[in-house]
Order: structure tokens, then C-alpha cells, then sequence
């Protein structure tokens, strides 16, 4: 019936690769596991589309019609190849731009917090805490204004 | 008619859009041009009144997309030109008052600020005008959003702000039941048109039972705009508007609308059991509390907005008095009374701010004697507010009482005696109000406060509450006449045909008796209360809503960050397995009872190659197989790049040999580009030594579990690529592409004329994608640049090389660079008949010029190329985007294609829109991979410059979870 037994199993391992990369926690893996995801799905949407054997490239010579292969799922993966350059290219650009600023190359790290006191997980819980006494204050002082009646300023 | 509908409809649009620009050069007197369009509108509205009713009454229709239902369809019945006039006639009066108050000196933005209004405005006109549900919806919202603006005007001021954010959840989100009610009635009706749905008499059969719930929700997305219990919380808040906006869109306009949508659907109805007990329960209920919570309010302000709440819940339960049957009387009139008061009070109030300062009733006092002619137009306000002839208001409450006594004389029971008692009540307490109000801020001797801040107001500022005033006693003392005005809006199917005369003076009646206790009592509340006391007066706590409404609104975020950490769901590393997990499950569970249909397929597959291409597939993927497990497997980031090289380059091959050459060809080059860029982010990483890092130890076995997890998502999508096959034969577009690009597109490559011609917007949308993933990058590694950070002087043509410097390479860079671009402009070229086009040049190209920053250094590159990358890719989106719109100059959809040849090559509009494909492609690469390597690469002073540069923006990191503005402010 269909020949793309080796579509298949090359999908699976890419993407079996790819999930594993992706679950890592280094960067640099993950970001190496969304590029081989990104190739994997190109070739699902590939091997969906037909058994190529005995086709040509969806050119046309000389008018002839001999079978080719259906030209619709190329254009797409050639969009989808463009595109998961795009994505891939931004990834890289803020893992780089993640250790430039934070220095940062692990997601505990990024996360969970360092055991540094002033690591940006710790600072957040901290901010959280202050925010919601804040908030509190703020509501307080808000009825306060509210039962007072001020006017619409400007006009003192 | 129709043209004297469409002036009365867009008047306000026209010479909105361009008051901002006004509003520069004019600054506070744009008030005097946008009061052209509230003149024109009521000139119109009042034409329209003047007509015969048989002549106005006929909806208009104009197709907007009939296959929805959806029509511009205006109806200008009685009740609709009710509206339409005191919109339009308290809008003229509402910017005359505006132009007056909002002075150059305490507001800006007045050109904003009167194009906001003027927006509200033909929203209102809208939404009562129109006769199509659908579209009576959407002019619906966008009176919430404009009064959004205009609430929120005085958007440097916190109370301005949340009242804003108040006033648009709680409308916008009853209006979605609205929708909901709408789609309702179209389900019961099969029709948006009103009309039609009145006509109908009943919902389809088998439909009536979602009638009720059509009610219920109409009956929530009215509560909300016209502030009835549990919303009437919104109403105070939105007092933070500047006075004029009070006084428009709570006093007489928006507020309104909930009224006006009762008015409207009420034949359709008010056939309904729960029409009386919902409409009366919560209509009088909330008149109740509104007058109660206006008598413990101490801003002025404050107590006009609970009397305004009051009055809105007197009309909403007014209508839930006449059930089927029942004609409706005098509605005009109890509308009108509210409208005259009330935005004549709220103008007073404007009017005392302006000129002391404060609308604190325990600061005010003894204004009669500096503002006499305030005075009178607060004191005509107040006696209508308190029911006292000869005003229009003591009119509207003997009429009251008289359905009301009328009703429970009919129907008795629990809601007549809920109805008689809360307005009975609401009236005493009213008389309290209007006659605190006058005492404390008005009669006596001025106080203390208002001495320290008082100057006098103009006379052209007392001039709209002064003709409001007058209304109101005219329409008192000439009560016959107010009686035929107001009829005069009678609309059949809502009202009795022949409405009684109406009087000042019916004689002794039971009416008349009880306001006179009405008012004794009231007087009686005020003198046993004592004035003190009213200065320690407040709300009780548990009943404002408004306390509980923005934590709640708050908490939502907070509820969904700790649900998270609840669940570790913060850490992608956590939440990705289990979303993974349940995704696998998914799968096997829908596909669990079809085992035996996967089984009897499996059979069919042919394990073995049956052709030498197949054969040469399973190599390829043994070895890209290979490499995939080496990539997950090792630990080393170069060798794992090594390993992706393959993986590339190897799925390229996979691709040639699937005959898709133009693929193999992209993919090659694209993988090129690919890993240039990790390879750049792991040599950054390698230099500072941060890939081996070391982590937290993980649980025991922790990778065996991942391993296991991901080959079975791994088995399940590649089992999908077995069980869900297309036909052999390309069947459909696939088809019809190969057998027309020839003679259609005039192209041999099916693959390249889909791209260019066929499907040229998913081009078009494609390349766009990869613009915003090039300014997006350029964010992210110029952010911060501006602050602080100038260019070092020591860059020269030699200063960046990334590699060492290797003569070889640098030959090959230079020599190769012709040769290449002219390969690209081969592939360019031949796209349209053979494997190439512009992206596979593009991207030729585009390494070319890569290649030669390791023969000249990135500056070396920047000053040769002359231009700035990004402005290719913008130029190239453009000429897409140019050549796409061109065919609609000669009437042709977007993306038609003209056919040309020069000299035999081809330069139809699909070349150019290639060309800019190329331009785009060049330009985003350039700019992704450039910076990057001057980043990642250099001399050490450039990396120490840039590491100090980012040092300094440690104090602001990048937001991993977004901090919303509203919590920034509240931390101020």
C-alpha cells in the first residue's frame, strides 16, 4: 500500500531526539532540540503526502504528463522550512541575549533561583510580597480619598 | 429622509477624525467646531420628528452582509427619535458647557478629548437608531469603549483610571451576555431584525424555551450598562470623568441605554412570567438603594450618581410594570424629567468644583449667595429631584403613583406591595436628599472653605444648567403641553395608542396625598437625623461593591501565578513532560478502540524498499537517525552541532531523493544559515565556559523517564505519518496546480508558482513572519543601546575576526563572492521553471555576504554594503506587498498576475513579487547573523564594552512573566 515505512521511523527517532533535547535543562540543548523538532514535522507534513516512488519533481517538461509528485505540501514545508529558520534564529538570539543579560545558561537557574540571595526567582518572591502590602495600603487609602469627595484637581 | 438620517447618524463620525488635529492648533475652542455636529444631528433628529408618524416609522435597510443576517438597518419609531434627541439636544448643550469648562489652563488634549465624545455620540445615535440586534450589539460596545476614553480622560490620576477599568469590564462583560441574548433570540427567531422578530409574534416552534434565557441574558447586559443591583458599583466610580462627561453619559446618555434596550425588546418580551417579578424586583430594589446610598454619600458628585442609579432602577422596574397587554404611558415623561434634572444638577456640581475647588458636602456652604443664578438652576434641579411641583418631577411622581396604585389595585401581591413600598420609601429619602443637599451646600452663610478658593463663574458656564432648569419648570408649569410633547413619542406595539391628558393640578387624588406625606416625611427624616450627624455618614462597608471589584479583577492573575506554582508549571522543564504526557495519553486513548484497524494497516506495510530510491531513503535514514540519537545522547554542544550538521544535510538528501528538489535545495542552504547561528551562540557559551555549568543533581532514573516519554510521543507522530496517508495520486489543488502552472502561470515549477502566484498571500504572510523575527532579534540585541552607550572608537576594517586569520578562507570568501551571487542570480532567475526562486537565492546571496566577514570583519561588511539591512527587508515585504495590490487598480483581486517577457526572460508580477522575496530574505538573514557575530565574536575590548554595556541593564531584566502596568503603578 505505502512505502514510507522509512518517513516514519526517521520522524519518530527525530522527534524522540528532539522531545529529549527539549525537556533538557541547558539552553543550548533545548535550543538543539526545537531545531530538530522543527525538521521532524517538515517531514510529517512530507511523508502524509504521498509515496514519492516512480514520481518526478513537480516540474513540468515538455508538457508531459508523467506522474509527479503533488507540489502543494512542498510549498508548504518550504514555508514552514523559511519560518523555523525565523523561530529558530529568535530562539538563538534570546538564549544569547538571556546570558548576556543575566548570565543564565540553565533554566534551575533562571527558575528555581540560585543560591545567591539576589538571584531574579528570589528577587520575584520578594516583589510579590511587597506588591500585595502595597496593594493593600493602596486600597485603603483609596477608600480613605473616595469618602472624602476631592475634587477633580486642577481647579485649586 | 434617508439623507436627513445619514446627517442625524454619521454627523458626529465625520468631524470626529478630525478634531485631534483641531485640537493642536485650536486648543481649548475646539469646543465651539465640535459643537457643529450636535446641532446637525438634532436639526436632523428633529426633522425626522416633525414628519407624519406614518412616514418616519418605516426601517431603513442597507446591506452590510445579508449571508449573516447583519444589515444596516435604522428605524426612527417614536421611541428611537426620543433618544435621538436628547442625545444630539443634551450633546449640544453638554459641548457648549465643555467648551466653557475645560479651560486652556487645568486640562489638555481637548481635540482628544471632543473626538472621544463626538465618537460616543454616533455610537449612542447607533445604537438607538438601529432596528438590526446584531448591530444595535456592536454600536452597544462601542458607547462602553468611547466612554472608556472618555472616563479614563484624566488618565494621569489613579481614581480616573480605575474607575475606567471599572466602568468598561463591568459593561463589557455584561455586554457579552447581551451577545449571547441576541444569538438567542436569532436561534428563537431566525433573524436579527428586530422588526421581523416583533412581527413574528413568537419564536419558531420547538424554540420557546430559549426565549427566557434570552431574557435573562438582555436582561444582564441591560443591569450592567444602566448600573442595577449587584452593578451598580461602576456608576460612582466613573464620577473620576471630567464634569461634562458626567453630566452626558451618566445623567442622560449611556446609562440610558439599559432603559432604551428594556423599551425596545419589551414586545418581545414581556409576555413572559418572569418579565414583572425580574424588571420590578430589581428596578425598584435598586431604586431603593441608590436613593439611600445618595443620602450617605458626601461627595456631590457621589450623590448625583446613586440618585442617577436610583432613577435608572425607577425606569428599569416602570417597564417591568407592564406585561403583556399592559401599554406603556408616560415613559417619555419620567425619561425627560431625569434628563433635565440631572444633567442640569451635575453641571451645578461641575460648576461648584470649578469655582471652590471641592465638592465635599461637609466643606461646602452658603453658595446661594455667592452664585445666585446657580442657585436657582441647583434649586429647580433639586425640587424635580425631590418631587416638588411645579417641576416636570412632581409630574413624573404623581404619574408614578398613579400606574403604581393602578398596578396594585390590578395585580396586588408581593410585587405591587415591593413596588409601592420601595418608591414610596425611595421618594422620602430623595426629599431628604435634595434637601440636604440644599442646606449643606447652599443655604447659610459661606463656609470657611469656600471663602479660601472661591472666584465667580462665567455667565456662558451657568448658561446649559440654566435652560435645563428652565425645562424643567416650563415642562411643569405647561403641563398640557409637555403631556402632548411627550406622548407625541408614542411607538406602537410599546405604547397605548391614546395617551390621557396630563395636569399639573388632578385635584385631590390619593396621588396627591401621599407626596404630600412623601415630602413631610422626608423633611422629618432631615430634622430628626440633625446636621451634625450627617457629616459622620457613610456607606456601610459590606455594601460596596466596588471595594471587592478591583481585587477581584486583580486576583485573577494571582490565582493563575500560584495555581502554577502550585504545580511547578513555571518551569518549562516540569510543565512540558506532563503537557507532553497528556498529550500521548490523548492519542493512545483515541486510538485504543481502533487497534484492530492500526494492526490489519500495519500488515499492508512494506517493510523492504521495492526501488533503488528507496533503498537510498532507508541509508539516509539510518544515518539521520544515527545522528539524532548522537545528538541527544552527547553532552558536548560542538559535537551535538556536528551531529545537527548531519541531521540537515542529511534530511536535504531525504528531500532529493522525495523528489522535491526545490526543498532539498532550501533546506541545504537554510541549515547553512541555521547553524552558523548556534554555532556563534555556542562558541559564546564555550568562551565564558558556561555549557558545562554544573546543575542541581536531578532524581535518580529522572532520564530514563524523559527517554521513555519522549519515544513514545516519538513513536505516536511517527506512527501518525502511517496512519493518516493521503492518496497516492495528488489529488485536488495538488492536481490542479501541476496540470495550470503552465498554461495559467506560465511557469514549469509547480512548487515556485504555488509559492509566487497561486498562493501568493501565504507568501506574502511568510516573509512578513520573517520580518517581525528580525526586528524582534534586532530588540533584543540592541535593547539598551540607546542609554548611554556610544559607538568605541577603535573599530576599524580589521577589528572583528572570527576566525583566526586564514589566508585560505579569506581567498575563498572574496573569490567566491561573484561567483556565488552570480549562482543566485541564476537561481533567481530560472525559479519560475526549475528548482530555485527567490528564497534559495535570497539565501545564497545572503551567505555570500556572510562569507565575507571572514575576509573583511563585520564592519568591514556594514561599510561596504552601504545599506542597512533592515530597510532591504522592508523594502522587499513592500514590493511584495505593492506588487500583490497593484491588480486592484484595474478592479482585479489582490494577488492577480500580469504575464510580460523582455528579451525572453520572464518579468510577469510574480517575478517582482519574487524579487521582493529575495530582498527580504537577504535583509533578514544579514540582520539576524551580522550583530550576532559582532556580539559573539571580537576583539576583547568589544566584549568587555558589550558585557558592560548589559551590566547595566541588570537592574531591568528581561521580563520572564510580563509585570502587568497596574502593578507597577500600585508599587508607586
Amino acid at each position: 500500500m505505502n512505502n514510507q515505512l522509512d518517513t516514519a521511523v526517521l520522524v519518530a527517532v527525530l522527534v524522540a531526539a528532539g522531545f529529549y533535547l527539549c525537556t533538557s535543562r541547558r539552553l543550548l540543548r533545548v535550543m538543539f532540540g526545537f531545531f530538530i523538532l522543527s525538521n521532524a514535522v517538515n517531514l510529517v507534513i512530507l511523508g502524509v503526502s504521498g509515496d514519492p516512488s516512480g514520481r518526478r519533481a513537480p516540474v513540468i517538461v515538455d508538457g508531459a504528463a508523467v506522474p509527479s509528485a503533488d507540489p502543494l505540501p512542498q510549498a508548504l514545508i518550504l514555508t514552514a522550512i523559511v519560518i523555523g529558520f525565523a523561530v529558530a534564529a529568535y530562539l538563538a538570539v534570546l538564549v544569547y541575549r538571556l546570558y548576556a543579560d543575566r548570565k543564565v545558561a540553565t533554566l534551575p537557574a533562571i527558575f528555581e533561583g540560585e543560591p545567591a540571595p539576589d538571584s531574579p526567582a528570589a528577587r520575584e518572591s520578594a516583589e510579590d510580597a511587597a506588591l500585595r502590602r502595597a496593594q493593600r495600603e493602596a486600597a485603603e487609602a483609596r477608600r480613605a480619598a473616595t469618602d472624602a469627595g476631592h475634587g477633580e484637581g486642577g481647579h485649586h | 429622509m434617508d439623507f436627513t438620517l445619514l446627517v442625524l447618524l454619521f454627523a458626529p463620525f465625520v468631524l470626529a477624525p478630525f478634531l485631534p488635529a483641531l485640537g493642536r492648533l485650536l486648543g481649548a475652542k475646539t469646543g465651539w467646531v465640535a459643537l457643529a455636529a450636535p446641532v446637525a444631528s438634532f436639526v436632523a433628529a428633529w426633522k425626522l420628528w416633525s414628519l407624519p408618524a406614518e412616514a418616519r416609522a418605516a426601517a431603513r435597510i442597507w446591506e452590510w452582509a445579508p449571508a449573516l443576517g447583519v444589515n444596516l438597518s435604522f428605524t426612527t419609531d417614536g421611541l428611537s427619535l426620543l433618544y435621538a434627541l436628547i442625545v444630539s439636544g443634551v450633546g449640544v448643550l453638554v459641548v457648549f458647557y465643555a467648551a466653557c469648562y475645560l479651560d486652556d489652563h487645568h486640562y489638555r488634549d481637548h481635540g482628544k478629548f471632543y473626538c472621544y465624545l463626538l465618537l460616543f455620540m454616533g455610537a449612542m445615535f447607533g445604537t438607538v437608531l438601529s432596528s438590526n440586534l446584531l448591530v444595535l450589539f456592536v454600536a452597544w460596545e462601542m458607547t462602553g469603549l468611547t466612554s472608556f476614553l472618555l472616563i479614563g480622560f484624566l488618565h494621569e490620576k489613579g481614581e480616573s483610571r480605575r474607575g475606567a477599568r471599572m466602568a468598561l469590564l463591568t459593561t463589557g462583560v455584561t455586554g457579552l451576555a447581551l451577545l449571547v441574548g441576541v444569538v438567542l433570540l436569532r436561534a428563537a427567531y431566525g433573524t436579527y431584525e428586530l422588526s421581523e422578530i416583533i412581527a413574528a409574534g413568537g419564536p419558531r416552534p420547538g424554540m420557546e424555551g430559549l426565549l427566557g434565557a434570552a431574557f435573562v441574558c438582555c436582561f444582564i447586559g441591560i443591569a450592567g450598562k444602566s448600573a442595577q443591583f449587584p452593578f451598580h458599583y461602576w456608576l460612582p466610580n466613573a464620577m473620576a470623568a471630567p464634569t461634562p462627561v458626567s453630566a452626558y453619559l451618566h445623567s442622560a446618555t449611556m446609562v440610558k441605554l439599559g432603559v432604551f434596550l428594556t423599551a425596545r425588546l419589551l414586545p418581545v418580551f414581556n409576555g413572559l412570567e418572569t418579565w414583572t417579578p425580574l424588571l420590578t424586583t430589581v428596578g425598584f430594589g435598586t431604586l431603593l438603594l441608590g436613593a439611600v446610598f445618595a443620602l450617605l454619600s458626601r461627595d456631590l458628585k457621589g450623590v448625583l450618581a446613586y440618585t442617577t442609579v436610583a432613577q435608572l432602577g425607577l425606569l428599569v422596574g416602570y417597564y417591568g410594570l407592564h406585561a403583556r397587554g399592559v401599554g406603556v404611558t408616560w415613559d417619555a415623561l419620567h425619561i425627560l424629567n431625569h434628563v433635565f434634572y440631572k444633567a442640569c444638577l451635575f453641571m451645578v456640581v461641575g460648576i461648584i468644583d470649578h469655582c471652590t475647588g471641592t465638592r465635599d458636602l461637609t466643606q461646602l456652604g452658603g453658595l446661594a449667595r455667592k452664585m445666585p443664578l446657580t442657585a436657582v438652576a441647583a434649586a429647580l434641579g433639586l425640587a424635580a429631584l425631590a418631587g416638588l411641583p411645579p417641576t416636570t418631577g412632581f409630574l413624573s411622581k404623581e404619574m408614578l403613583l398613579k400606574t403604581l396604585f393602578d398596578f396594585g389595585a390590578e395585580r396586588g401581591g408581593f410585587v405591587a406591595a415591593w413596588s409601592i413600598g420601595c418608591v414610596v420609601l425611595a421618594s422620602i429619602v430623595k426629599v431628604t436628599v435634595a434637601w440636604t443637599v440644599w442646606r449643606r451646600a447652599f443655604a447659610g452663610a459661606p463656609s470657611a472653605a469656600v471663602e479660601a478658593h472661591y472666584h465667580a463663574p462665567s455667565l456662558a458656564l451657568q448658561l446649559p444648567p440654566l435652560l435645563l432648569a428652565a425645562a424643567t419648570l416650563a415642562g411643569g408649569v405647561g403641563a398640557h403641553a409637555f403631556g402632548v410633547f411627550t406622548a407625541s413619542f408614542a411607538t406602537p406595539g410599546i405604547h397605548v395608542a391614546e395617551a390621557a391628558e396630563l395636569h399639573l393640578w388632578h385635584g385631590v387624588t390619593p396621588e396627591l396625598l401621599t407626596s404630600t406625606v412623601i415630602v413631610l416625611l422626608g423633611l422629618g427624616l432631615h430634622a430628626a437625623v440633625g446636621a451634625r450627624r450627617w457629616n459622620r455618614a457613610a456607606i456601610p462597608g459590606a455594601l460596596r461593591l466596588d471595594e471587592r471589584f478591583d481585587p477581584l479583577v486583580d486576583g485573577v492573575p494571582y490565582f493563575g501565578k500560584a495555581v502554577n506554582r502550585a504545580f511547578g508549571f513555571e518551569r518549562p522543564q516540569v510543565a512540558l513532560p506532563v503537557v507532553a504526557a497528556a498529550g500521548a495519553g490523548l492519542a493512545l486513548g483515541l486510538l485504543w478502540p481502533h487497534w484492530g484497524e492500526l494492526t490489519a494497516l500495519a500488515r499492508e506495510w512494506r517493510p523492504w524498499p521495492a526501488t533503488g530510491e528507496g533503498a537510498w531513503r532507508w541509508a539516509v535514514t539510518l544515518l539521520v537517525g544515527a545522528a539524532g540519537v548522537a545528538a541527544a545522547a552527547w553532552t558536548h554542544p560542538l559535537r551535538q552541532v556536528a551531529a545537527l550538521c548531519v541531521i540537515g544535510l542529511g534530511i536535504s538528501l531525504f528531500y532529493a531523493l522525495y523528489a522535491a528538489p526545490d526543498l532539498a535545495l532550501t533546506q541545504m542552504l537554510v541549515e547553512t544559515a541555521t547553524l552558523l547561528l548556534m554555532l556563534l551562540v555556542v562558541f559564546r557559551f564555550k568562551r565564558d565556559r558556561v555549557d558545562r555549568e554544573p546543575l542541581p543533581p536531578r532524581r535518580r532514573g529522572a532520564w530514563f523517564s524523559r527517554a521513555t516519554l519522549s519515544v513514545v510521543f516519538g513513536a505516536l507522530v511517527g506512527g501518525g505519518v502511517l496512519v493518516f496517508q493521503q492518496p497516492d495520486r495528488p489529488e485536488g489543488a495538488g492536481e490542479f496546480y501541476l496540470e495550470q502552472t503552465v498554461p495559467l502561470a506560465k511557469g514549469a515549477n509547480a512548487v515556485n508558482t504555488v509559492l509566487v502566484d497561486f498562493r501568493g498571500f501565504d507568501t506574502m504572510l511568510e516573509i512578513a513572519v520573517l520580518l517581525v523575527a528580525a526586528l524582534g532579534c534586532l530588540g533584543l540585541l540592541y535593547r539598551g543601546r540607546e542609554g548611554g552607550w556610544s559607538k568605541p572608537a577603535l573599530m576599524t576594517s580589521r577589528d572583528l575576526h572570527p576566525v583566526p586569520r586564514n589566508l585560505i578562507l579569506r581567498q575563498v570568501a572574496v573569490w567566491g563572492f561573484v561567483p556565488l551571487n552570480l549562482f543566485a542570480l541564476h537561481l533567481f532567475l530560472r525559479g519560475h521553471q526549475a528548482p530555485g526562486g527567490g528564497f534559495i537565492a535570497g539565501l545564497v546571496s545572503a551567505l555570500s555576504l556572510i562569507l565575507l566577514v571572514f575576509a573583511l570583519g563585520v564592519n568591514g561588511v556594514r561599510r561596504l554594503l552601504r545599506f542597512n539591512p533592515v530597510t532591504v527587508a522592508a523594502a522587499g515585504v513592500s514590493l511584495s506587498l505593492a506588487v500583490a495590490l497593484l491588480p486592484t487598480a484595474w478592479g482585479l483581486p489582490v494577488f492577480y498576475h500580469f504575464h510580460g517577457y523582455v528579451l525572453g526572460f520572464y518579468v510577469g508580477t510574480p517575478f517582482w513579487f519574487d524579487l521582493g522575496v529575495y530582498l527580504t530574505v537577504i535583509g533578514v538573514l544579514l540582520k539576524l547573523i551580522l550583530p550576532l557575530m559582532k556580539s559573539i565574536h571580537g576583539l576583547p575590548a568589544f566584549v568587555a564594552e558589550e558585557e558592560g554595556r548589559f551590566a547595566e541593564n541588570d537592574s531591568e531584566p528581561i521580563d520572564l512573566d510580563a509585570v502587568s502596568d497596574a502593578r507597577e503603578e500600585d508599587q508607586r
